[in-house]
């Protein structure tokens, strides 16, 4: 007991220093999410507005057009314009437009005759994020429904034409594209849209904020965890010598540095919530739906995240190799375990191996714990890391000590 | 009191560290272990302490093989290791209340072997704004906490001034004179001094040096 109190103590001056650095980097954090959970959520219900130049003379076009505008239009809306291409440009460049389309001159003869000609869709470099998907996603769109539109109402004319309906054509073509512009306005209702989220029913921004807390939680045991190395294995020998093992002032040391961390945190969790007074990070209340269920699953990864900083310092030979290795170790588990991005863009293989990892054990627990599920695997997948960081930090020990080191 | 080590021997791996080491001592005894560097000193006072396990042998205080009987050892055995078994970032009131309990503490202040070793001077002081001497003196301090009658020393004066090893060295010697046994590892010959026999440990196996102040004798049998 007196060693661990005496272990606490050393960890308890670390705190204050700790807290303050990691309450700023979590309320920048929490910032960064908020923005970036605003700012997807205006993109879903965000209204595009695109703009056609070139030859659109055709009033076929009109019936494509007028589909688009109202195409989808359970996830967004387009607002589709006929400008010439300068000024298109002009409007791209200055944001007033998500996006421009140009119609080349033969496009309408083409299509008459059933075949197809590419369309040219521009849009800017800096729409490379989200919106700017969702942008170029709906200009590719446009593109494909503008041409389907235009060789479908013209095949159809012909058609008409070659069964020797030629006085009645243009009529019927009417009545035909009228017909399919009900369907494709009507398309919306033909399906219905559950959004089961990026992982274990999360949004992007709550799957997000799930992996930046486990990886803020790694990150913040290393500073902990150089404050027990020692300088050399003096005091072990001699607590050896009275009879206290390797397994003793291991789990003695983890101790102290599981509850020393959990303080820091729960101080953190607390400033956190009194700042969120003044700064109103909308995103906590949004995800803390159960929070007596996500502070218990928290518990686990904590003690998980204690366990491998330990097993860290324990193999490391020094601070630097401590703080490098348990950096560049916890950001690699953060990244192959989806933590930083949704997992779905690794390959499947990845994908498979991601919920073994620690961290994606861990991101498996608290994303469930969001929802309000539980989920004993992660569960047990997060206490077998524990326990396997701890034999691994204790064999690491006796080593030392077992290899007769001088020091 | 009589000490008794018998064939000790310790390998690490397939080398040979340790190879049936015997020593003897009695109460008021201090034994000097001298060797060149790796020789296996340290693993020589590490085994005896405890913190490796031999391949073979026996040591026997008073009866009572050490080895076999953990809780007599720690006990009887104290040890000081080379480097420093101190928390660095607390005071000296701190690391000592590791070894003692309060009371026992506050009366080996007052008047036991803390005051003896001069502890009180710096005991409200952080370990890492002490001297060298200072820290040997409080490694000393916390590994007499339980009285041992048998005292381990691994290179205790090393690198200390000279104000500093004389008052080490005259903590131990009223050590030996209460009756207690010394087994003290040293790179430095006037250490030695101390010492009421002498030994080389060289090949694993320890060899009596009866001339410890003919520096070159001591060169021959160390080599």
């Amino acid at each position: 007991m007196k060693y661990f109190l005496l272990q606490l103590k050393r960890l308890a001056r670390a705190v204050p220093m700790i807290l303050t650095v990691s309450y700023l980097l979590a309320c920048v954090i929490l910032m960064i999410l908020s923005q970036f959970s605003a700012a997807f959520k205006n993109d879903q219900a965000a209204k595009f507005t695109v703009a056609i130049v070139g030859s659109t003379t055709s009033r076929m076009f009109d019936f494509g057009i007028s589909a688009l505008t109202a195409a989808d239009s359970s996830r967004f809306s387009i607002d589709i314009q006929q400008t010439d291409e300068q000024t298109a440009r002009k409007r791209l460049l200055d944001g007033d437009i998500s996006a421009y389309v140009v119609i080349p001159k033969e496009f309408s003869k083409y299509a008459r005759q059933g075949k197809t000609i590419p369309l040219t869709y521009c849009t800017t470099a800096s729409t490379i994020d989200i919106s700017g998907l969702m942008r170029d996603e709906i200009t590719k769109v446009i593109s494909i429904v503008l041409k389907q539109s235009q060789k479908g109402v013209f095949g159809e004319k012909e058609l008409l034409i070659g069964n020797g309906y030629a006085d009645m054509a243009e009529l019927k073509a009417d009545d035909i594209s009228f017909e399919y512009l009900d369907f494709i306005l009507d398309r919306d209702k033909m399906y219905k849209t559950r959004i089961t989220g990026v992982s274990y029913g999360l949004d992007l921004t709550e799957h997000l904020m799930v992996g930046q807390s486990i990886l803020f939680v790694f990150i913040l045991t290393i500073p902990f965890s150089c404050m027990l190395m020692r300088r050399d294995n003096g005091l072990i020998r001699l607590l050896s010598a009275a009879g206290k093992g390797p397994l003793y002032s291991a789990l003695t040391e983890y101790a102290a540095l599981f509850c020393a961390y959990l303080c820091t945190l729960i101080l953190l969790v607390l400033a956190v919530f009194l700042s969120n007074r003044f700064l109103h990070f909308d995103l906590i209340s949004e995800i803390l739906t159960h929070p007596a269920r996500i502070a218990l699953c928290f518990l686990p990864v904590v003690a998980m995240a204690c366990a491998f900083a330990f097993a860290m310092e324990e193999i490391s030979g020094n601070i630097l190799s401590n703080v490098t290795g348990s950096f560049f170790l916890s950001m690699g588990l953060c990244y192959i375990s989806g933590c930083m991005y949704p997992l779905y863009v690794l390959p499947p293989i990845l994908q498979k191996a991601a919920s073994f990892t620690p961290t994606g054990a861990a991101r498996a627990l608290i994303s469930l714990s969001v929802v309000g599920n539980n989920s004993r695997a992660a569960l047990c997948t997060v206490a077998a890391y524990t326990l396997l960081f701890l034999a691994l930090a204790t064999l690491a020990r006796s080593r030392k000590l077992s290899r007769g080191d001088a020091v | 009191m009589q000490l008794e080590i018998r064939n000790v021997s310790k390998k690490y791996g397939r080398k040979t560290v340790l190879s049936n080491i015997d020593l003897c001592a009695e109460s008021g005894e201090c034994v000097g272990i001298i060797g060149v560097n790796g020789s296996g000193k340290s693993t020589l006072l590490s085994v005896l302490a405890g913190v490796l396990k031999p391949n073979s042998g026996s040591f026997v205080c008073d009866g009572i093989d050490l080895f076999r009987e953990p809780k007599a050892r720690k006990n009887a055995v104290g040890y000081v290791p080379q480097g420093t078994p101190l928390f660095e970032e607390l005071t000296a009131y701190d690391n000592l209340s590791l070894w003692y309990d309060k009371k026992t503490l506050r009366r080996e202040l007052d008047e036991g072997t803390l005051g003896l070793l001069g502890i009180n001077d710096f005991l409200k002081k952080r370990v890492s704004k002490l001297s060298g001497g200072m820290k040997k003196r409080l490694c000393i301090g916390c590994a007499i906490a339980n009285r041992p009658p048998i005292l381990l020393l691994d290179e205790p004066m090393s690198a200390l001034d000279i104000v500093c090893k004389q008052r080490i060295r005259e903590y131990l010697t009223a050590y030996k004179n209460a009756g207690g046994i010394l087994i003290l590892v040293t790179h430095d010959v006037p250490e030695l001094e101390l010492c009421d026999r002498c030994f080389s440990l060289k090949s694993g196996r320890l060899h009596e040096i009866h001339h410890p102040n003919d520096a070159k004798s001591l060169v021959d049998s160390i080599v």
